[in-house]
């Protein structure tokens, strides 16, 4: 009970610590929107013929002829509500698009995370238990191409490979067999929903299309996790207190796992924030792609068309998720670290 | 102790002798800043003249990279976009490198009102992941080489002004920069004069190391749609073009690019951690 309080303390002082740069955010986003060409009046106007008096209209109704502080003080207005603005493209307000897609990318993002942590652990911990072995040169040339070479191109290679030479994974467009009927929305998570509605074909769909694109994604962020675990892993079995529970007689499983895996944890999880930066910016490049329907192949078609919106919204939104992963980190950071005290 | 400290130092040599991969990856960026220095002379084809009736050729004697859907030669190509890839990558760390070495000096050493805002600023910064800032600053600029730079920099700004706040802060109370003061040097000499140039090779590897990233950045904004435009030849743009005819069986647009990318990527990120290995044994990590 004590310790739930505190883990709420916490969270209630890192959020409040993240206002100033939240605050922030909003000032870059708004300014950039600023600075965008075109001009949202005349987009949103009837005809390309429209009137000067019709656009002059749609400016005050948008509030864009309000000195820059004003419009500002509007635009943090209509935030609170909940209001990204309309998108010109798909006709809809931002947040409503931005909710509907956002399912799609957290799937894709969450999937390759876990694969990329999964993967990246265990092959960090075993090179550094059997250091300038086979295994430790194959990890770390793993570890150094994994960086160099870019995500888009990994995620073309596979598809050359897999789809178009193998004929192993399905047309790689999109989330779902278009000849498919998708189940019930509930999450919006498709390998969720399809469970929920007990509908193994459609999951097995689901979760074919997802591999290439969450494998590609994975890929390039295991590679800096698989460096730091296996440096962290080395230091951590070179430490003094590793040698002690060695020389207690204390089983290696024991030693490697509890005494050594847990101190390599706390320098893998303090570039936990630069991975999941490197993840979330991957991830554009992975929807696009693979023509994901997540939030950024939606914004990106918007940019294209000239419609901004949608792109103050998507950026908005990418930096809500980073900071409250963030959050998560630091709260993990916390508890695998005792020394990090819980103030 | 002596066991532990060999096995982490095991298969990186002797720190004073660059060890193989470091010569190599430097004999690497030499090749390709020579390359980018000697392009239209080295090009064997004009990298944007097209040739329709021989259009999406497989690599051959003649086209050593094969064409792509206008009949352009893919080799020449590679060769003009390395002109343009590293200066693009080498102007954006250039910029970030003074501009956030000199705030993070001034920052370091005064402290006070000025450094709180470049604070609170660098913080506003780093709350947005780097790769979607760079999108929305190449947007809202309007893309163009220009942009990809400044889009680049800014994004790379608060890595160099934290490192040298620190690095100076660090040092500001040594006994040599005490020194410097009492000889009767103002603070703009100490700063400039006597600690940045003492930070600078910590910077110097920070920027090799940076390089790498500054080019899968630019080629990843082009890649986009939002960075140079086609038909300039840059290694991402390429491979947004050959995208399109991959699954026609043209792996040849896509892949060459991509190797490029790669190798160069390969030869900054290898440099620099060679170069940090050697000059700053503290910060090993793998």
């Amino acid at each position: 009970m004590a310790g739930l309080m505190r883990i709420v303390a916490i969270v209630a002082r890192r959020l409040a610590a993240a206002v100033p740069a939240l605050f922030g955010v909003l000032v870059v986003t708004f300014v950039l929107m600023r600075i965008l060409p075109g001009d949202p009046a005349s987009l949103m106007a009837s005809s390309p013929s429209a009137g000067p008096e019709e656009i002059a209209e749609i400016r005050a109704r948008l509030g864009l002829d309000g000195p820059i502080p004003e419009q500002f003080l509007v635009y943090l207005g209509d935030l609170a509500q909940g209001d990204l603005g309309q998108s010109f493209v798909t006709g809809q307000p931002v947040a409503t698009d931005l909710m509907e897609r956002l399912p799609a990318s957290l799937e894709l993002i969450l999937v390759a995370l876990i694969a990329a942590v999964a993967v990246a652990l265990p092959l960090g911990v075993a090179a550094a238990l059997r250091p300038a072995t086979l295994l430790d040169h194959g990890v770390r040339v793993v570890g150094t191409l994994g960086v160099a070479i870019p995500t888009f191109v990994t995620g073309l290679l596979l598809i050359y490979v897999f789809y178009y030479r193998l004929g192993w994974a399905p047309d790689p467009t999109g989330r779902l067999d278009v000849f498919l009927d998708p189940p019930p929305r509930i999450t919006g998570f498709l390998l969720v929903d399809s469970l929920l509605a007990a509908d193994p074909a459609a999951f097995r769909a689901a979760a074919a299309q997802l591999v290439l694109p969450a494998a590609t994604l994975a890929l390039f962020v295991m590679a800096p996790l698989v460096r730091i675990t296996r440096a962290a892993m080395l230091e951590a079995m070179a430490s003094e207190h590793v040698r002690a529970a060695r020389a207690l007689g204390i089983g290696r499983r024991r030693v490697v796992l509890v005494y050594g895996l847990r101190t390599a944890l706390v320098p893998v999880l303090t570039v936990a924030g630069t991975v999941i930066s490197t993840l979330l910016g991957a991830s554009v490049l992975v929807e696009k792609v693979f023509a994901w329907p997540g939030i950024a192949s939606y914004s990106l078609d918007a940019l294209a068309a000239g419609d901004f919106a949608p792109v103050q919204g998507f950026v908005l939104l990418m930096a809500l998720i980073y900071v409250v992963l963030n959050l998560v980190i630091d709260l993990a950071y916390r508890l695998a670290d005792p020394r990090v005290t819980l103030a | 102790m002596r066991a532990a400290a060999n096995r982490l130092t095991r298969g990186t040599g002797d720190r004073r002798r660059p060890d193989a991969l470091t010569a190599l990856s430097g004999a690497g960026v030499i090749a390709l800043v020579a390359v980018a220095v000697l392009a239209p002379w080295i090009a064997p084809y004009d990298p944007l003249a097209s040739d329709a009736a021989n259009a999406l050729a497989p690599p051959s004697a003649a086209h050593w990279a094969g064409t792509d859907q206008v009949g352009r030669d893919v080799f020449s190509r590679l060769i003009a976009a390395t002109r343009l890839d590293l200066a693009i990558a080498l102007s954006a760390v250039v910029a970030s490198l003074a501009l956030g070495s000199v705030l993070g000096a001034v920052c370091g050493y005064r402290g006070g009102l000025l450094d709180r805002i470049v604070g609170r600023g660098v913080d506003v910064l780093l709350a947005f992941p780097l790769f979607i800032l760079a999108i929305a600053l190449a947007a809202a600029l309007g893309g163009g080489a220009v942009t990809i730079v400044v889009a680049t920099a800014v994004v790379n700004l608060p890595f160099y002004v934290r490192l040298t706040r620190a690095e100076v802060n660090a040092r500001a109370g040594a006994g040599w920069v005490e020194a410097a003061r009492l000889a009767g040097n103002g603070p703009g000499r100490v700063v400039f004069g006597v600690l940045l140039p003492n930070v600078m090779p910590v910077l110097a590897v920070q920027a090799s190391l940076n390089l790498g990233w500054a080019i899968l950045n630019a080629a990843g904004l082009s890649f986009l749609g939002v960075g140079v435009e086609p038909p300039t030849p840059e290694w991402g743009i390429m491979v947004a073009e050959g995208a399109r005819y991959l699954t026609a069986g043209k792996w040849w647009l896509v892949a060459f690019p991509g190797l490029a990318l790669t190798l160069a990527v390969l030869a900054f990120n290898l440099l620099g951690d060679g170069l940090r290995d050697r000059l700053d044994p503290r910060g090993h990590r793998g």
